[in-house]
């Protein structure tokens, strides 16, 4: 602040210029400095990826090819190109040479030596070879880039002098100004002073800040940045999990076979016991909200050629009809346990009869896999634009269905083969429809699962017919265990080759038992489907082993809890029926499981066995 | 084929539904038919005219539906 000053007179400054200031009298008013803003801008720029249009830091890996798959006879060496996985160590002094120097006679002469030692050439005793680089190293590499500071040394312009001290406040040094009603007025040696008008001089009354010390005011500096996003998080390879072409490594290397092992698991033996005493443990409840229902007759079955698990019950009472009849929801899904064996089921059709005295009430329906069919699933009319596999073809049938397929194509079959383009066309088929026929193509079936949403493709014949007497079994059925038994004579012409074929595209196969003239043969098969040796190799199987004297066994067994042998008998899975006298093999054609009464039912299941009189069954 | 499903037993047992595939031998336009000669060497008489002589033809049920290609051969022993 400048403060004018009026003198009285022409005022002559003494030499030396002092002035007289009385602090006492001196009222000065000190302004509030400016506070000292900071306006600190965060400068960090946005952490780019580095290459967001990723490069993968694999190789490309080429894609699955179904014709690597083979099957018993036909499996190639496995991976025989992969070589070693190191590189060929780069001999540091390829130019050595001979080691030794050329011999030099010492003396043409001598008689006892005619040869002074060589020389060694290199006696440096260095490996010739560089350690040998690993050429499958992994190489990875970010692929974001971590966030850099763009202005990393900025910091702030101003020095602070004292950061960390007690923070510096000007009114606490002197009073504020306080300015009263006077006017302000300088007495210079007694003489008021009254300011000239123009004066010469100015007085500038105040005091020098350079010694306050800069502090800052508002550190309130937060990071802007935090931990650069990944960009490729959620980004996986298109590549399902390559399947192992060794279905379960086991270690033994076998001289004379390099195709895949396939480890089956044999048979439990059953407990021979003299009495049996099964606790039979059935419920029945409505899904989700797991109310039991009253019912009784309940009766689950399913064959080879069904694809979905067939359920009828009786029920008692008309509350219990109320809870599964379908509603506005669809139609109610039952969870039936039978010691242990879960079933889930829907309820597709109902029935009662008031007939006095009382009321019969009944329900019947199938497995979810009725789902996948008529008339719930739609109709559908493709062709494939591209080659494809089979088990490509079923797994895109089953499509945002909720279903999932296990196709063990390295394992117990059937294989998988691939399917040129165009070769399948189907018009107004449901999916099931279309997986049962690629599966059919193959020799394969379809086993619903019992509980869950899937379905397994399975070799019809898991062993031909005429390997079955050194085949692994699936289940042990003693005679001590089968309570009823009949039989029905179902004969076919005994065959030994089958001509299997494509019709517009694929291969043409003579498929020959081994050790035949191959002059039986079975009727041919033109299928739009065979269009690899496997496929056909596998249907041939299917085709040859349905020929023969054979019979439909049928056997009565009690359905043993979930962890005693033999337990359920799924259709596909190979029995080793031990009737008295008489141990025979047949393969699981049906199975019907009844669990009658009320309270402690009684429980059993009837299986129907095709059985083969002919080539060692 | 031994089966327990009703279905797959009644179909067995209807009629029709072979398929073959043989080389015309010669064809008859005056009959309609053609000389076909199967895959065993055995010679049928087959009611269509479409396929020419040396050809390759679907044979359904005794009537010539098409021309079949010629697909590679494999003998396979199981």
């Amino acid at each position: 602040m400048t403060q004018r000053f009026r003198l009285t007179g022409p005022y002559q400054p003494p030499v030396p210029l002092v002035f007289v200031l009385r602090a006492r009298h001196v009222d000065v008013i000190y302004p509030e400095p400016p506070r000292l803003s900071i306006s600190a801008r965060a400068g960090w720029s946005g952490a780019a990826a580095a290459d967001a249009a990723t490069v993968a830091a694999f190789r490309a890996v080429p894609p699955r090819e179904a014709r690597v798959l083979l099957s018993h006879q036909q499996a190639p060496a496995q991976d025989a190109a992969m070589g070693s996985a190191w590189s060929v160590g780069v001999p540091t002094d390829s130019g050595q040479g001979e080691a030794w120097t050329a011999a030099r006679p010492l003396s043409a002469a001598a008689q006892v030596v005619l040869w002074s030692t060589p020389g060694v050439r290199d006696s440096g005793t260095a490996d010739a070879w560089r350690p040998a680089l690993p050429l499958d190293q992994l190489s990875l590499r970010l692929s974001w880039q971590v966030g850099i500071p763009t202005d990393a040394g900025v910091g702030s312009r101003h020095r602070d002098t004292d950061r960390f001290g007690p923070e510096w406040r000007y009114i606490e040094q002197l009073p504020p100004y306080r300015p009263g009603a006077q006017p302000l007025a300088f007495r210079f040696n007694g003489t008021r002073y009254q300011p000239a008008r123009n004066p010469p001089v100015y007085f500038r009354l105040g005091r020098s800040l350079r010694e306050r010390p800069t502090q800052p005011r508002d550190q309130r500096i937060g990071i802007r940045h935090g931990t650069p996003a990944t960009l490729d998080w959620g980004r996986s390879l298109p590549w399902g999990w390559g399947t192992p072409a060794d279905a379960r490594p086991t270690g033994i290397t076998y001289p004379d076979y390099n195709g895949p092992v396939i480890i089956i698991e044999p048979p439990v033996e059953p407990d021979i016991l003299e009495t049996y005493m099964i606790a039979n443990s059935v419920s029945l409840v409505v899904l989700p909200d797991r109310t039991p229902v009253d019912a009784t007759g309940i009766k689950v079955s399913l064959d080879i050629d069904s694809f979905s698990w067939k359920f009828s019950a009786d029920l008692f009472g008309r509350t219990s009809l109320n809870l599964v009849r379908p509603d506005a929801s669809g139609p109610k899904t039952l969870e039936l346990t039978v010691n242990g064996w879960i079933w889930t089921l829907m309820v597709e059709r109902y029935s009662s009869t008031a007939k006095f005295p009382a009321e019969r009430f009944s329900i019947s329906g199938s497995s979810r896999s009725q789902l996948l069919a008529e008339p719930y699933a739609p109709k559908r009319s493709a062709v494939n634009a591209v080659d494809i596999n089979a088990r490509q073809v079923a797994e895109d049938q089953l499509l945002f269905t909720g279903f999932t397929i296990n196709w063990d194509a390295t394992g117990i079959g059937p294989p998988d083969w691939t399917i040129p383009a165009a070769a399948l066309s189907y018009q107004d088929q449901t999916a099931m429809q279309v997986i049962a026929r690629v599966a059919e193509a193959a020799g394969a079936f379809l086993r619903p699962a019992r509980e869950g949403d899937s379905l397994t493709v399975l070799p019809r014949y898991r062993e031909a017919v005429w390997w079955w007497s050194s085949a692994i079994m699936d289940r042990i059925i003693p005679a001590e265990i089968i309570t009823d038994s009949s039989g029905e004579w179902t004969p076919q012409p005994e065959w030994d080759s089958v001509y299997v074929s494509g019709t517009s595209h694929g291969v043409a196969v003579d498929v020959r038992r081994q050790g035949t003239a191959g002059n039986a043969p079975a009727p041919d098969v033109f299928d739009d489907l065979i269009t690899a040796t496997d496929a056909a190799r596998s249907r041939g199987i299917c085709e040859i082993s349905k020929g023969g004297n054979q019979e439909i066994a049928s056997r009565t067994i009690p359905l043993f809890p979930v962890g005693s042998a033999p337990g359920l008998v799924e259709p596909g899975m190979l029995c080793e029926v031990r009737d008295p006298g008489d141990t025979w093999r047949g393969l699981c054609l049906g199975v019907d499981i009844s669990a009658d009464g009320i309270g402690a039912s009684r429980v059993s299941q009837v299986l129907r066995l095709e059985r083969h009189h002919a080539g060692g069954a | 084929m031994a089966t327990v499903n009703p279905w797959k037993r009644f179909i067995g047992l209807l009629p029709g539904g072979s398929r073959s595939v043989g080389e015309v031998i010669s064809i008859s336009t005056a009959t309609g038919t053609s000389i076909v000669e199967l895959r065993n060497g055995i010679q049928i008489s087959a009611r269509g005219v479409d396929v020419a002589v040396g050809l390759k033809a679907f044979i359904i049920d005794g009537q010539i539906t098409g021309q079949a290609p010629s697909l590679p051969q494999y003998d396979v022993e199981v």
